[in-house]
């Protein structure tokens, strides 16, 4: 099965996520909604605040042994996608750090998966799973976590924009 | 006049718009700041994202800049034109670079 739309499946599975993602900038866990939710544009106007989300991808890796036969043939990739999450509280602030850290990334495994079939991400991909998170080692800057989740998804060989499930 | 004050009074002309400073604006109050605006830089702590910096150095006071004890790293916020010309832009302050009895070297991102 193909379905044809005019919008590159990879571009269409980060805007889901996305706006899961957007989740979070509401009461929607807990009582520290983050503050918003970034893709970053190529200048970078955006300027790093506590409780924030930057959303950005990777280039994407090709899993042959998911791939289809036929002509043309359905190509399988997997999409890594960094969720990173930006803490950078007040110098005046009594929480433990981690605690802020804990609840951040609670918010966001609860917005990206709280669909049905979520690891599907609307239908256009095959499957997804978290990776291991990278804690941002700062020196006094930015700093927080990063939670990757990888997304695979299968188009045609012909066509970024052809899903073939 | 003692020393520290003589360092006071001059990082205070140094950053004077009569010399190499701007106005820029800091918690709603309007201070003097050199600002040295800086090209697109990687975000070491992110890797994959880009994003401009600015060191801006201010006097170490409450009232002609920003003092060492009422910053607030990571909280505070510094509004200024980017680029010169440009409507001013909100930036956080992201870092404390070095400071002394007369000024304050920041990192803004």
């Amino acid at each position: 099965m193909s379905v044809a739309v005019d919008i590159p499946i990879v571009e269409q599975i980060a805007e889901v996520l996305y706006a899961r993602l957007q989740l979070t900038t509401s009461n929607y866990y807990a009582d520290n909604p983050v503050v918003e939710v970034v893709r970053p544009t190529r200048h970078g106007v955006w300027t790093p605040k506590h409780q924030q989300i930057i959303l950005t991808q990777d280039a994407a890796i090709r899993e042959r042994t998911l791939d289809y036969p036929g002509n043309p043939p359905a190509l399988c990739w997997v999409t890594r996608f960094n969720i990173r999450c930006h803490v950078m509280p007040s110098e005046t602030e009594t929480d433990p750090y981690d605690r802020e850290l804990n609840y951040l990334l609670a918010g966001v495994h609860k917005s990206v998966t709280d669909a049905t079939n979520w690891e599907t991400f609307d239908g256009l991909s095959v499957h997804a799973e978290w990776s291991d998170q990278e804690r941002v080692v700062h020196d006094g800057g930015v700093s927080g976590i990063n939670q990757p989740i990888d997304i695979t998804y299968r188009v045609s060989e012909l066509s970024d924009y052809v899903l073939r499930l | 006049m003692t020393l520290r004050d003589a360092i006071l009074d001059d990082a205070t002309m140094l950053v004077s718009q009569n010399e190499f400073g701007e106005l820029i604006e800091y918690n709603g109050r309007e201070i003097e700041a050199i600002v040295f605006r800086e090209s697109l830089s990687v975000l070491a702590e992110d890797g994959d994202t880009v994003l401009p910096s600015w060191e801006i150095h201010v006097a170490n006071s409450s009232t002609l800049g920003i003092s060492s004890t009422e910053l607030d790293v990571g909280s505070d916020v510094l509004v200024f034109p980017p680029r010169e010309g440009q409507d001013p832009e909100e930036k956080t302050i992201v870092r404390l670079v070095g400071h002394d009895h007369g000024m304050l070297i920041l990192e803004c991102r």
